[in-house]
């Protein structure tokens, strides 16, 4: 469990980054929405000590961030930041994924396994020789998401994943994410793609001008007008057809009605892709 | 820390006498400090030189980031000043020297802290410098809080995957630092292809001789302010020669 107690940060320049967070973040989805600015990443930096809080709190599995190191911190909470594939560095892609687990303290056998097996489930192991900056974009996001899950910690943090990504690889990271939720880990998405996130229907926790706006189900988050206008984004498709549905003729007795009726005409559709 | 020491260096935009000067005149009265900073040894002059610089970054509204190059130079400094004490046994001089290297870099601190990046490109133009070079030389400077920003984002992203370089002996801190410098390397090739490639496609160097949006020109309030400084400036160096 994630624990923001009265959270406030300011940063050197004196912008207000975040403002009086209180939550609790636990196993499963979650996604942080809100406009450029408003915090996200302000507030995802305070879960692995990288930002310390000048008011309140932050506890990670009970562990108060004021007292450990980032790397402590890190074993628990793993993140994946926007521009992951600049932290690239290594000669090849199995030295890349081992690192980590070497800073960690892993032995070598233990290492050896892990590599193994993150390297089998992102499909990498044909690159295993090969230099991680010669890769694709693709593959890059893919390397650097199997660099974070090869330590399993029990949250992973997605900052802007599917930014750059074509859709197979949308979602691959989607099947992933769905994967590692299942194992009972709690997945932090930050994303301004929302009809990324409408598809996962996580918890939706929107922000503004470092607070907390809102905090529920997808559905709920995203059929509110005032919020959809306060974090900036697009309301996802499907949402919006159906309140277009309901306004021309209303052969629905509600919006979740409409939503899985056309959800069944987009599976039936042949124009749909699929991984 | 790094980001720290580069703001008392980096312009930002900040209303104050010096800003309504011609950057020429910036220039000129940099070049002035700068020379007489680095003459006397003696503790007195390099003192007055100091409070003169001192008041300059007042009068430029630029006070607070001035005082962070001194306690930067002023690590220096103290070596500086050991060095001299220790091969001239002169207290008072080793602190005259001090303050000359401080008086030196608070000269500096003021110009860049004054002048932005255009204004520098500008002056230079007048002085008939090369085309490449003040766009390399421009480029560089804009150049450096992006890249200040890539690498905190990059150190970020290693202590995240467990990287903690404050530990360990020397050997192991410097190894630390590759998985920070291949990264930042490789960054900035990219970026500068990426530039190359975005002034390639703007046309440039497609010209010989390029228009120019702003041309500097003199006005009463540079001409009367040349007119003060002038005299004033030939008499510090009067003073700081003779006596």
């Amino acid at each position: 469990m994630i624990s923001f107690q009265s959270v406030g940060f300011v940063f050197q320049n004196g912008t207000r980054g975040l403002h009086d967070v209180t939550l609790e973040i636990g196993e499963g989805i979650t996604a942080i929405i809100g406009a450029n600015g408003a915090g996200k990443t302000t507030l995802v930096r305070h879960m692995n000590g990288l930002l310390v809080p000048k008011l309140g709190n932050v506890f990670v599995n009970g562990q108060n961030t004021r007292d450990a190191t980032v790397a402590q911190l890190s074993r628990m909470v793993g993140i994946l930041f926007q521009n992951s594939e600049r932290q690239l560095f290594s000669n090849t892609v199995e030295e890349e994924i081992s690192y980590g687990l070497k800073n960690f303290g892993l032995r070598d056998d233990q290492i050896g396994a892990k590599v193994d097996e993150v390297l089998s489930f992102f499909d990498l192991s044909d690159y295993r020789g090969k230099s991680p900056l010669t890769l694709s974009g693709g593959e890059k996001k893919m390397l650097c998401l199997a660099v974070v899950l090869a330590w399993e910690p029990d949250f992973l943090v997605l900052d802007e994943p599917t930014i750059g990504q074509d859709s197979i690889n949308k979602e691959r990271i989607e099947a992933l994410v769905r994967r590692l939720a299942s194992k009972r880990k709690g997945i932090i998405i930050i994303s301004h793609d929302v009809e990324f996130l409408w598809n996962l229907q996580p918890r939706v926790i929107a922000m503004s001008n470092g607070s907390i706006l809102a905090d529920g189900k997808a559905s709920h988050i995203f059929s509110k007008r005032r919020i959809i206008q306060k974090t900036r984004i697009v309301r996802p498709q499907l949402l919006e057809l159906s309140t277009i549905l309901e306004t021309v003729s209303n052969p629905f007795s509600s919006q979740d009605q409409a939503v899985n009726y056309l959800k069944d005409l987009m599976n039936k559709s042949p124009l749909k892709t699929s991984a | 820390m790094l980001g720290w020491i580069l703001e008392a260096f980096l312009f930002t935009y900040s209303n104050s006498p010096l800003r309504i000067l011609d950057p020429r005149i910036r220039v000129l009265l940099t070049i002035e400090l700068f020379t007489l900073s680095a003459l006397p040894n003696v503790f007195v002059k390099a003192a007055i030189l100091l409070a003169m610089v001192l008041i300059l970054g007042m009068i430029g509204n630029v006070f607070s980031k001035l005082l962070k190059a001194m306690i930067f130079a002023g690590i220096f400094s103290i070596i500086i000043g050991a060095i001299d004490f220790y091969v001239n046994t002169d207290p008072i001089r080793a602190l005259g020297v001090s303050m000359r290297f401080l008086g030196i870099v608070g000269s500096l601190s003021i110009f860049f802290l004054t002048t932005s990046p255009d204004e520098l490109g500008y002056v230079m133009k007048r002085f008939r410098v090369h085309r490449d070079i003040i766009f390399a030389f421009l480029t560089a400077m804009r150049f450096v809080p992006v890249l200040l920003l890539d690498i905190s984002q990059i150190i970020d992203a290693q202590r995240s995957r467990g990287l903690e370089i404050q530990k360990g002996n020397i050997v192991r801190r410097v190894n630390k630092l590759f998985p920070l410098v291949v990264p930042m390397v490789s960054l900035v090739l990219e970026r500068s292809n990426h530039l190359a490639e975005a002034m390639e496609s703007r046309a440039y160097g497609s010209v010989k001789q390029v228009s120019s949006f702003k041309e500097l020109r003199f006005r009463p309030v540079d001409r009367i302010f040349l007119a003060i400084s002038t005299p004033l400036m030939v008499l510090a160096f009067y003073f700081v020669l003779k006596f």
